[in-house]
């Protein structure tokens, strides 16, 4: 399967998806005109993907800034992650942010609160 | 996918398409409608969810926007005001004065000698010596409705609604005197040992016969002729040849 690469636009963040090493890499601003248009493949990758390993897969986001659109579609894709460790994939989530960032640092406590099996780690650096 | 609420309508469907099936056998019925209460359950708590997240950001924003428009009004050296809120104020307060045909008045300070007191103590002791001064101004002029300004360099503008040529005098000479007990010594001058300013007024009542302009030039004639002595206040008078 190929790895996804998306590069980074002022509206949309940069994606780099790595089947080798299993870290999955989302960063930059997520506040697309077409949120589903944009996010649509990178789920459909991020299914795929999972149908076709069991290894464990970490994936990293670093989302400074995101309107609503995109933060239901990361609950969505956290959703989807739980429901697929409870059938016995190793995933984690790392949702990193920056310590003076209080609003990305606010709703990554957010997204964890709704998740029980997801291993999900806010990291501030 | 076209839709983000897809996983919504989706349970909405469902439920419109059991309902319409119109079997109700109890225990299937059960089932169905747990399933589907549970599914709507976590879709709902989604949407709490992006509303508490909009609205950690919307906050965020808010306190933003209100750091950015007091940034933006004021004089990053000295904390009074800047020239483009004067920009803003003024107007507002000329038509003001007009309607209610009241004089308004302004000040024009301008600090004496102050390129010789940069010569002389270093630009970083200026830079203090324009904070002194300004905070001085700014506890002279007390009304709320007054706005004093850093109008550029060396120079501030002080905004006065409903104040005349007695009122004026009456806050030029109490600048003059705060900024003389400050007490900031000054060996290049050549009117004093510590620093002065000099300051000029102009006050009038807006109508259909002069203009903001006019007015700016007036206070601006009348520091011009201050600074002729220095440390002291000289109100505007018109040009010879102006006079009927």
């Amino acid at each position: 399967m190929n790895n996804l690469i998306i590069e980074k636009t002022h509206s949309t963040p940069g994606i780099v998806f790595d089947t080798e090493t299993g870290v999955l890499e989302i960063k930059g601003e997520s506040f697309p005109e077409n949120v589903p248009k944009f996010y649509g493949p990178v789920i459909e990758w991020i299914k795929d993907f999972l149908n076709s390993t069991d290894k464990e897969i970490v994936f990293n986001f670093e989302i400074s800034y995101f309107n609503s659109s995109s933060s239901k579609i990361l609950m969505n894709i956290f959703d989807y992650l739980e429901q697929q460790v409870s059938e016995g994939k190793n995933i984690s989530v790392i949702w990193r942010c920056d310590h003076e960032n209080e609003s990305a640092v606010e709703c990554g406590y957010e997204f964890k609160e709704d998740l029980d099996l997801l291993p999900f780690v806010v990291e501030i650096y | 996918m076209d839709n983000i609420f897809a996983d919504e309508e989706q349970v909405i469907s469902t439920a419109e398409d059991l309902i319409s099936a119109n079997q109700f056998a109890s225990d299937v019925d059960k089932r169905h409608y747990q399933a589907l209460l549970k599914s709507y359950k976590n879709l709902l708590k989604h949407t709490k969810r992006i509303v508490k997240m909009s609205d950690i950001i919307q906050l965020e924003s808010r306190n933003l926007s209100n750091k950015l428009q007091i940034a933006s009004q004021t004089d990053a050296l000295t904390g009074l005001y800047n020239r483009r809120f004067f920009n803003e104020v003024y107007p507002m307060e000329w038509k003001n004065s007009f309607r209610a045909s009241t004089s308004l008045g302004l000040l024009m300070i301008d600090v004496d000698y102050f390129k010789k007191y940069n010569d002389t103590y270093g630009h970083l002791q200026g830079d203090d010596c324009l904070i002194a001064i300004a905070a001085q101004i700014k506890k002279a002029v007390k009304r709320p409705r007054d706005v004093a300004s850093r109008f550029g360099g060396e120079e501030f503008i002080v905004l006065m609604p409903d104040t005349d040529y007695r009122g004026a005098k009456v806050i030029a000479r109490r600048i003059m005197a705060r900024v003389d007990s400050l007490v900031i010594e000054h060996s290049a001058s050549a009117v004093s040992d510590r620093v002065t300013v000099s300051v000029g007024i102009a006050c009038i009542i807006p109508d259909e016969g002069n203009s903001m302009v006019d007015h700016l030039n007036m206070v601006d004639t009348a520091l011009y002729d201050a600074k002729g002595s220095r440390n002291c206040f000289r109100t505007y008078s018109p040009p010879e040849s102006s006079v009927k």
